[in-house]
């Protein structure tokens, strides 16, 4: 097992006036390999429940295990821990601080001590994972659209070469061009490096066509945890009466079970939206001749 | 009414180069209208959005608001109450420590008097929904709350246009709903004149005028529904179809006529297929 969460608490602000609980018991397993969507509303502890997954909270109590190891334990190197995870902030761009692109993705590298020609290489590397032209290595970071700029912070996590990665609402404030292209990269890296990721979006459409696996919080909870056909269809139910949206096609065979209407079991796309539509007028058009 | 025309607007960028932001925009809002502007990043939405106001002003052609000219300074602070603007990030927009307070500046600073001002900060703070948080510190507050809170503040000065600059942006889901919930109550009921601003397709539905722009021109116009049976060129501006309508479109082409290619909303589509079954 590649990350263990066992009974994880945490509190805000323990025994103070301001005392808010923001993760209750949670218990949660990620293997290697896995595409994880992360959904919720604002204030639920998603962004909370990342945080522990490299050690950048504590648990109140619980205990987090990564590769077998409680890295809460006495005498381990959190830095290590956060070589293997990679987690990309909400609006990373306001953490770009360097005068070129290549300084701002070399940071890291830097810091882990490596040599001049394995920097270098790495750069590349990752500008070549978020399809950024080689050309952008020499430019500041501050004279990028803002896409570009995420793209270049995303950047600057890969070439760590952390075997997961994750990334909190990357697509927050991007026009949909932006958003479409750092989704495609996001799924490219998985494609191509089978890098662990976990992905934190409100964009139900997109989540349910990228993820295997989807992380439904509610509350400090996870409440639900499958596939992302059995959470929207099998759970549309229990994700509507906590307020989070279906994609709209699932949404739309939703409605249609609740008016008695032909429905097949789960519709998460466009295109299977299509198909069974065409399929099912067809029939009764037969009918009715 | 506004009325814009023959408008250009030249930005110079520090290497000297000029660049077209805005080129032959023409354009009429009457009062009442609810006018979505949509394009692009870089389309031109914003800076035409601060000409409204006279926070831009015209590198040629002219911008009328009831007859007057933002070019004339002596109208200027008359214009700035009738165009209130709202922008993208509710946290550089309050500046109050309380709900309140926040909601009362621009009143003050228009000297109205005390009776009146009570009054329009309840006014305000019962169409926005935010009573029960007059007393609150603005941080406390949600993204949404906090949009409606900047919301409330620029309607308490009565304008007669409201311009709204991408205000969802920022928001989650439950908070854009929030926002624009308030937005078209203010325009059906309370009949404030609304220019939305968006690169959201979902979010125009509510508009009887959708002008599209691109690379600083005009470059669709009309009611919703016939800008969404424009799908290529949306498409090639890069701008969202949502699911429902792209699904539309695809069983419209596939021979199921009575499922318009326009439609928008989910409740639609299973209106129009409950008529197959």
């Amino acid at each position: 097992m590649f990350i263990r969460l066992e009974n994880v608490n945490f509190t805000y602000n323990p025994n103070m006036p301001f005392e808010t609980i923001a993760l209750k018991n949670i218990n949660l397993e990620i293997e290697k390999g896995e595409f994880i969507g992360l959904i919720g509303h604002t204030g639920c502890g998603k962004t909370t429940l990342i945080q522990h997954l490299n050690g950048l909270l504590t648990p109140t109590s619980g205990r987090v295990y990564i590769e077998g190891l409680d890295i809460h334990q006495k005498g381990v190197n959190l830095k290590l821990i956060r070589q293997k995870i990679g987690l990309v902030f909400q609006y990373p761009e306001n953490q770009l601080f360097e005068e070129t692109v290549f300084e701002e993705i070399a940071f890291g590298p830097k810091k882990l001590g490596l040599a001049e020609e394995e920097i270098k290489k790495r750069v590349y590397e990752a500008l070549e994972m978020v399809d950024l032209d080689f050309s952008y290595a020499e430019r500041s970071p501050f004279s990028l659209s803002g896409g570009e700029m995420r793209r270049v912070a995303l950047a600057s996590i890969l070439s760590i070469k952390p075997q997961m990665l994750i990334l909190d609402e990357p697509t927050a404030n991007l026009d949909p061009q932006g958003r479409n292209r750092i989704l495609s990269e996001i799924k490219a890296i998985y494609d191509n490096y089978r890098i662990t990721i976990l992905l934190v979006s409100h964009n139900m459409e997109k989540i349910a066509e990228m993820v295997k696996r989807i992380l439904v919080m509610n509350k400090g909870e996870i409440i639900l945890d499958g596939s992302p056909r059995e959470i929207f269809t099998q759970q549309a139910e229990k994700l509507i009466n906590i307020g989070l949206a279906l994609p709209q096609v699932t949404q739309c065979f939703y409605e249609l079970k609740k008016r008695g209407k032909y429905w097949n079991g789960g519709i998460l796309t466009v295109e299977e939206a299509e198909k069974e539509i065409l399929k099912r007028t067809k029939k009764s058009v037969d009918v009715q001749k | 009414m506004i009325k814009v025309e023959n408008l250009a607007h030249i930005y110079s960028t520090s290497r000297r180069e000029e660049i077209m932001a805005l080129n032959r925009i023409n354009l009429e809002i009457k009062e009442g209208d609810f006018v979505a502007i949509i394009g692009p990043n870089g389309s031109g939405k914003s800076t035409f959005a601060r000409h409204l106001n006279g926070l831009l002003l015209p590198s040629s052609g002219d911008v009328w608001v009831k007859g007057m000219n933002t070019k004339d300074k002596n109208h200027l602070w008359k214009i700035r109450q009738e165009v209130g603007m709202v922008f993208q990030n509710p946290d550089n927009q309050i500046v109050a420590t309380t709900v309140e307070d926040d909601i009362a500046f621009g009143l003050e600073n228009m000297g109205v008097a005390r009776e009146i001002m009570l009054e329009r900060v309840n006014w305000a703070l019962q169409v926005v929904g935010m009573e029960e948080y007059r007393g609150f510190e603005p941080h406390l507050l949600s993204g949404g709350q906090k949009q409606r809170i900047a919301i409330a503040g620029v309607i308490a000065m009565h304008p007669s246009f409201l311009v709204l600059d991408e205000p969802t942006a920022m928001l989650d889901p439950r908070g854009r709903k929030e926002v624009m919930d308030v937005i078209k109550r203010l325009n059906k009921e309370e009949g404030i004149t609304v220019i939305y601003i968006t690169h959201l397709m979902e979010e125009v539905i509510e508009a009887n005028q959708v002008v599209v722009l691109n690379k600083g021109e005009i470059a669709l116009r009309g009611k919703p529904k016939d800008i969404f049976l424009q799908i290529d060129p949306l498409r090639s501006l890069d701008l969202d179809i949502p699911q429902i309508t792209e699904l539309a479109i695809r069983l419209n082409r596939q021979g199921l006529k009575n499922i318009s290619p326009s439609t928008l909303r989910v409740e639609e589509m299973v209106e129009q297929l409950c008529l197959y079954v």
